[in-house]
């Protein structure tokens, strides 16, 4: 019983010298935290006196932010001074408003709706008032905003049908704007290159910005019809353009190069006769682009007139 | 302190609404003790009406703010007052001073500006038929004049854009006499609100139908303008769909399509015709048997 | 049931018996009528055991770090795209003095979503350019849509 009182003894003696050996020290932790003011901080701080809460004691600067929460800086307006007479915008005026302007309203109704909001909330809570004042004003602008809704999303149903239908439609609708452009006559030529310019946005994509423009198939064929009605409009006043326009097949341009010298002249007689002479000392030169690789040719060229005109205004 | 947030969440709103429904053997008992609840200042002199009951055209309420009225009924029957108010809880009309009237004490709280008693005369609303419309018409008699009259009823007939009140009503005119219109009152006119726009910006047009190949409207938009998850956009159903729901067509059993094919060719066999000595054969036998049965 | 689900079309007996989609645990039907009060509003924070999250549809816009930081993904936040040229002269409502505009498709049988009806306006904006409709004066009530 001794003996093993003994070893009990010894045992547990030998044990604690073989754990209680210090450990080696860790290696530096790369990561740490730099001490903060909230984790650690020295000494110096001081107990002082309690400031008591007080208007005075309150700063806060005239254009805040947090004051478009309130309407007229108050805290709550009374029911009286909330605008009970107006109407919610109706669909067809919304209809007639551009995507940035009803992106506004949409913000202007948020925003009012918020203010709305937080004086219902203090209404209901902190002053124990059962009526919907605030509420009611705030239906009607949420009328406004489902209508907002609803107008983006049947312009976006109404385009996507008529782009599906402009497919049997476009010669028609291409041949009569031809027919009308022709027919202005030569004093209304400004009027008539407005209206060009609008036509070959509207049906090509054909963007007066240079950097906004997609070249695709549409685009080329857009910039080949507008060079053709452009030289049309001039072959009448001028023998030299009249020629060239005969020298063309059913004369009309069919090349995308020469389409796009073309294109580019100013909308005078002058650079257009320009533009033929040039387009003629490519014919000469044997400088076509061929059918195959016009899309890849005619947005280098727009590449290329991008970069000279930022050089231009650089 | 106690904070509701019914305003800001629809969470158990059917519940609460549900505990309003109360049973109908007991909701004579509860109006009559919430008529006795209500202090006498406030206390409608007309029942109350459901809110599918209430009126809401012009149409509905037959007379407006500013229309002469004439009481049919009770102490005041034969006053001729103006209508002050269509009082929307009742579906009643609150009218002038000529009207019915109710001397009525005020505690000090609800004080008006300017009150001196407790006692204060309160309008009371009178129902729709207990009046007539006052109206002034071309006297037949003296031409050049007019004379007031009490309509007995009148009818709605076709609409005209109304200048005073900004949007379509309908021509009001007596009952049988659709070329006796009584014109509506004109309105007194209100200042713009202050959350109205100004009424050029409002009407500006900002935008064209510019392009058939750019669509209008930003791509990035339209997570916002329609919502593809929303719940009433559920319940398309898919090719896979209408696969899963339509029953298979049962296989033909050989016997079936041994059958068919016995059909067809059974019907198109050519049909034969009866020739010229068949014919013949056929007259003899018959000949032949009648012969033997001695006809 | 996701809402999805075919299901939802299948008009079986059972399915319409079944019509409320909502069966007490030992399985009977539950058609909206109990003794022990409603059972089919919405699940609050409060319910549930103590492995029950409702959350707030807040936060969740990023991941914990090792370190105790937090580092955030953008495509996760909530993003408001405010207009470029924000136009201060809109407001939310309109007065009652100015009647309410309606649009008339008189001609076009799908309405604004006639295909027509759009060739005529783009046909419009081509020759005359960015030019005031009727519905531009303040005193007008109706026009074509």
């Amino acid at each position: 019983m001794l003996l093993k009182r003994c070893l009990h003894d010894t045992a547990r003696l030998a044990a604690r010298t073989r754990y209680t050996k210090p450990k080696p020290k860790p290696a530096p932790r790369e990561h740490v935290n730099l001490p903060t003011q909230r984790t650690h901080h020295r000494n110096d701080l001081k107990i002082t006196a309690p400031i008591p809460p007080a208007v005075v004691n309150i700063q806060c600067s005239d254009d805040h932010p947090l004051w478009q929460f309130f309407a007229e800086k108050k805290f709550m307006r009374a029911p009286e001074d909330l605008d009970d007479k107006s109407r919610p915008w109706a669909i067809a005026e919304l209809r007639r408003k551009s995507f940035e302007d009803l992106h506004s309203l949409w913000y202007a109704c948020l925003k009012e709706r918020n203010i709305l909001a937080r004086e219902n909330h203090l209404l209901k809570n902190a002053v124990g008032g059962q009526q919907d004042y605030y509420e009611n004003v705030a239906e009607k602008i949420r009328t406004t905003m489902w209508r907002i809704r609803h107008v983006l999303s049947e312009r976006d149903w109404s385009f996507k049908s008529a782009q599906q239908d402009f497919e049997s439609q476009k010669a028609t609708f291409v041949q009569e704007f031809s027919a009308d452009f022709l027919a202005l006559p030569s004093e209304e030529d400004e009027e008539a290159f407005q209206m060009l310019s609008r036509f070959q946005q509207a049906v090509y994509g054909i963007n007066e910005f240079i950097d906004e423009n997609v070249v695709n198939r549409n685009f080329v064929d857009g910039l080949k019809h507008v060079a053709t009605l452009k030289i049309q409009r001039f072959a009448t006043r001028d023998t030299l353009v009249d020629n060239f326009l005969e020298g063309t097949k059913e004369r009309k341009i069919t090349d995308a190069g020469e389409a796009f010298v073309v294109f580019t002249a100013e909308n005078t007689l002058e650079d257009v006769k320009e533009a033929c002479n040039a387009v003629n000392d490519l014919r000469l030169n044997g400088n076509g682009v061929s059918r195959y690789d016009e899309l890849e040719s005619v947005s280098k060229y727009i590449e290329q007139l991008a970069q000279a005109q930022l050089e231009k205004s650089t | 302190m106690s904070s509701r947030y019914g305003h800001l969440s629809k969470a158990g709103e059917r519940v609460l609404r549900s505990l309003n429904n109360t049973h109908k053997n007991l909701a004579a008992r509860q109006e009559k003790y919430a008529k006795i609840s209500v202090p006498d200042f406030i206390k409608p002199a007309l029942p109350e009406v459901k809110d599918h009951e209430r009126f809401k055209t012009c149409r509905e309420w037959m007379f407006v703010p500013g229309d002469r009225v004439v009481i049919m009924k009770g102490k005041y029957k034969g006053n001729i007052c103006v209508v002050k108010q269509q009082d929307v809880a009742t579906n009643g009309f609150i009218l002038d001073d000529n009207g019915p009237m109710k001397n009525t004490p005020v505690p000090k709280q609800f004080w008006l500006e300017g009150q001196k008693s407790h006692m204060i005369s309160v309008p009371q609303a009178v129902s729709q038929k207990d009046l007539r419309l006052v109206a002034d018409i071309d006297d037949p008699l003296n031409a050049g004049q007019t004379r007031t009259v009490a309509v007995k009823n009148i009818e709605f007939k076709g609409t005209y854009y109304d200048e005073n009140y900004k949007k379509m009503m309908p021509y009001r005119t007596v009952i049988g006499q659709s070329d006796l219109v009584i014109p509506w009152p004109k309105p007194a006119p209100q200042e713009d609100g202050e959350l109205a726009t100004e009424p050029s910006i409002a009407k500006e047009q900002t935008f064209w139908v510019d392009s058939i190949v750019k669509n209008p409207i930003p791509k990035d938009a339209f997570m916002t303008i329609r919502n593809p998850h929303s719940k009433f956009r559920r319940g398309k159903l898919t090719a896979r769909d209408i696969s899963k729901l339509v029953a298979p067509k049962m296989p033909m059993t050989d016997v079936k399509k041994a059958y068919i094919k016995e059909k067809q060719q059974l019907a198109s066999r050519p049909k034969a015709k009866l020739t010229d000595d068949e014919k013949e054969l056929i007259g003899e036998k018959i000949y032949q048997h009648l012969k033997e049965q001695g006809l | 049931m996701k809402p999805t689900s075919i299901n939802l079309f299948k008009e079986s007996p059972i399915s319409l018996l079944t019509r409320p989609w909502k069966k007490y645990r030992d399985g009977t039907l539950f058609y909206g009528q109990s003794k022990s009060g409603n059972r089919r509003t919405a699940l609050t924070t409060k319910q549930g055991n103590k492995t029950m999250y409702k959350g707030t549809r807040s936060s969740g816009i990023g991941k914990h770090t090792r370190y105790g930081g937090y580092t955030i993904q953008w495509n996760k936040v909530r993003t408001f795209v405010t207009p470029q040229d924000y136009n201060v002269e809109l407001k939310p409502l309109v007065s009652h003095n100015v009647p309410e505009l309606r649009h008339n498709f008189k001609g076009f049988q799908k309405g604004i979503l006639d295909s027509r009806l759009y060739f005529d306006k783009l046909r419009e904006y081509v020759k005359n350019g960015k030019a005031q409709s009727d519905g531009s004066d303040v005193n007008c009530y109706i026009e074509r849509g």
